[in-house]
Parts: structure tokens; sequence; C-alpha cells
């Protein structure tokens, strides 16, 4: 090997060495990134009710928290303030809001578990789902989430989700009630 | 002809506000929140008073189930309640598609020609991120639920401008805050509660 074939293998390897150090640390930080540890209702709470006001331009500093029993929420893949992350979010309260018109446990479920997204608006829409969703299985995961709030806005909001749940809904009002008029069962007979 | 002219001048003043009322909003579906008050117990004597209010709650699930028994219908799991700009109300699937109309018994009005206007318009490229204020009715006219509730819609409307592909998205969702009366089972009863529209829908730009 000459000198000069030396002196290029030796910036070679230093460059392959430089070029593993950055690998590393880029594939650390994704790795940090992709985590969402399991959390307790408390840390989800605490997420919930300081997110608002700690976003960076290049996306949310606090991660969402996955609700112990529930699914991870989703997140957004852009950064806090593009047009894109904007976008990610209305379509996310929309598929919330469509979700709302079934009745199963899968679609409960998603909707619940978005009540630990990062994204305020996201977690305000899907209380407003669980509300359209209309199912008092509901209820034990809002007084958890509620006990556990520390925003007075959040804990209000959820106390006056599981009072219009556990109120008995028009029909079986009726079906209590079939003095009072044209009962259900009457009805369904004619 | 002047007679025709003082006529018309008016009229082409009025043509120049038309942007203002002329807002197109979107079909949306609509969600209903709502809790209804009515006279449960209650005993009168000349020394005494005695009485309890029900709270009940009505939800688009519970509109559909009674609007289900009412016209003999079984609904899809995921069907929703949409109006149309024209107040017209019908049922649909999760995808969006028509499953039977609700008109005669559930109608609503939206007051979409004395709306305000606030945001931005532009004519030429068509895009529009506007927020706008109309009444809302809606009424139901079902044998054991009746109500005629109403509210100041709030809508933030956005008409984005042509994708790459010439495709041009219009967006709206709409807060109501409403209340009214009308009859549970025969009985008075008052109402509050909000109801949500949320509409979108893709179309060519020009």
């Amino acid at each position: 090997m000459t000198p000069s074939n030396k002196r290029v293998a030796t910036i070679l390897a230093g460059l392959a060495v430089v070029a593993a150090i950055l690998l590393a640390l880029t594939g650390k930080r994704d790795d940090s990134v992709s985590r969402k540890p399991e959390a307790s209702v408390s840390s989800q709470a605490k997420t919930a009710s300081s997110s608002g006001a700690s976003r960076s331009s290049g996306g949310p500093l606090l991660k969402s928290r996955a609700i112990s029993g529930l699914p991870k929420p989703l997140e957004s893949p852009y950064g806090g303030d593009s047009e894109k992350h904007a976008e990610w979010i209305a379509g996310r309260v929309e598929e919330l809001d469509k979700l709302s018109s079934f009745d199963d446990a899968g679609s409960l479920n998603a909707i619940l578990a978005e009540l630990g997204n990062s994204e305020p608006e996201i977690r305000a829409a899907a209380l407003a789902s669980v509300r359209s969703f209309g199912s008092r299985d509901a209820v034990p995961w809002l007084q958890k989430l509620s006990i556990a709030a520390t925003d007075s806005g959040e804990k209000k909001a959820l106390d006056e989700a599981i009072e219009y749940l556990q109120l008995p809904t028009v029909t079986e009002y009726l079906e209590e009630n079939p003095d009072g008029g044209v009962s259900l069962e009457q009805e369904s007979d004619q | 002809m002047k007679l025709h002219a003082r006529k018309i001048l008016p009229a082409i003043a009025g043509l120049a506000l038309l942007p203002l009322s002329l807002h197109a909003s979107v079909d949306s579906t609509m969600k209903v929140d709502m809790k209804c008050y009515v006279q449960d117990k209650f005993s009168e004597t000349s020394a005494n008073k005695f009485g309890t209010v029900r709270t009940v709650r009505v939800d688009t699930k519970q509109l559909l189930t009674l609007l289900g028994k009412q016209t003999k219908s079984k609904y899809p799991s995921g069907a929703q309640l949409k109006v149309a700009t024209n107040g017209q109300v019908t049922v649909v699937d999760s995808r969006g598609a028509f499953v039977g109309n609700a008109g005669p018994y559930i109608k609503a009005k939206l007051a979409l020609k004395s709306s305000i206007f606030s945001g931005k318009y532009n004519a030429a490229s068509g895009k529009e991120t506007s927020k706008n204020y109309y009444r809302f009715t809606l009424i139901v006219d079902l044998p054991t639920l009746k109500g005629n509730v109403k509210g100041t819609a709030i809508e933030d409307f956005k008409v984005s401008g042509p994708s790459g592909d010439g495709v041009r998205i219009t967006s709206g969702a709409t807060n109501v805050s409403v209340n009214g009366q009308g009859k549970v089972d025969g009985k008075t009863g008052y109402y509050n509660g909000n109801i949500y529209l949320r509409g979108r829908s893709a179309s060519i730009a020009p």
C-alpha cells in the first residue's frame, strides 16, 4: 500500500466511524419519539392539562399517553404548527365523530383511548363522541379520568359527560311510562 | 325608462351584497346532545305542593330509534342523521349513503339567507375561511316525542384552494346551543343542549 493509498484508507475509516456515530444518535432519537410508555391515569391527566401550553413548532413535546386497558391514542406524524398537522387533526376529529355512530365495544374503546391524546382538540372531540356514543360503559373510564384530572375545565367536562350518560334515555323513559301516551311496545304492536 | 332605472339601481346595489348572503354551506351529519325536563310527580293541596322533574337524555341514537319504530325501519349500525342546507333531514349509513327519509318527522331550518359573516372570501380563487352565524331550528314530530328547539348556529366554514389535481374541499363545523319545548309521551317537556353539524365535500375546481 502506497502512503497516499494509506491516507485515503484512513480518511475513509474516519468517515465510516463518524457515519456510524451519527446513525446511532439518529436511531436513539427515533426511539424516543416512537416510545409510548404505559402511563397511569394521573400522568395522562397531567399531560392533558398542560399540553396546550407546551408545544413547539417542530411537533408536540408531550406525547400522548395510553390509558391502561385501552389502545394507545393515535399521534400526528406532522409538526405541531404545519397545515398538514391541522388537516390530520380535522380528519381524526371526523373519524371520532363517525365512530360515535356505532354501538360496538371496539368503537367505544377507540374513542375512549383518544381521551389520552396530547392534542386538546382531539381530547375534546373524543369526549363529545363519548357523549354521542351514549353508552354507560364509558362512565367508569370517565370517572377515573375525572379523579386524576388536574385541569379544572377538563374535569368539569368529564363530570358533565358522566352526569349526561347516567341520565335515563328518552326511550327508557317511554318504556317505563307507558300510560302517558303511546308506549313503544304499543307502537310496535300496531 | 327612468322609472326602470330607479328600480334597477337598488337591485344592482343589492346584488353587490350577495356574497354575504349567498354563503353556501355544506350538507352535514347532525349530532344531537340534549336534555329534556318533564314533570314527574306532582301533588298539591291547599297547604302544600310537592313535585319532581325527570331529566331524560335525547341524542341522535334515541331519535333514530324512535324514527325507526315509527317508519318500521331498522337502520344499520353507524347510521346517522344528515341535514341538507335546505333543511331536509335524511338517514344515511356510515359511508353517507341514503338509508331513509326522516322528513315527515324530523325537519331542520337553516336561516342561511340572513346569516352574518366574519372572515375572508376570494371570488377569484374561490377560497374561503369564515365564521358564519345564523338561526337554526330543529323540529321533531314523532308520536311519543315532539319538540321545537332553536338557537344561533356558529359555523366554522372553509373552502380550500384547488389541490394539484384540481380538487377543492369544502368543510363546515357548526355548533348550535339550543333550547325549546315539546311533548314527551304527551307531557310537556323543556329542552336544552347542543346540536353539532359537521360536513365535508369535495368538488372539482372550475
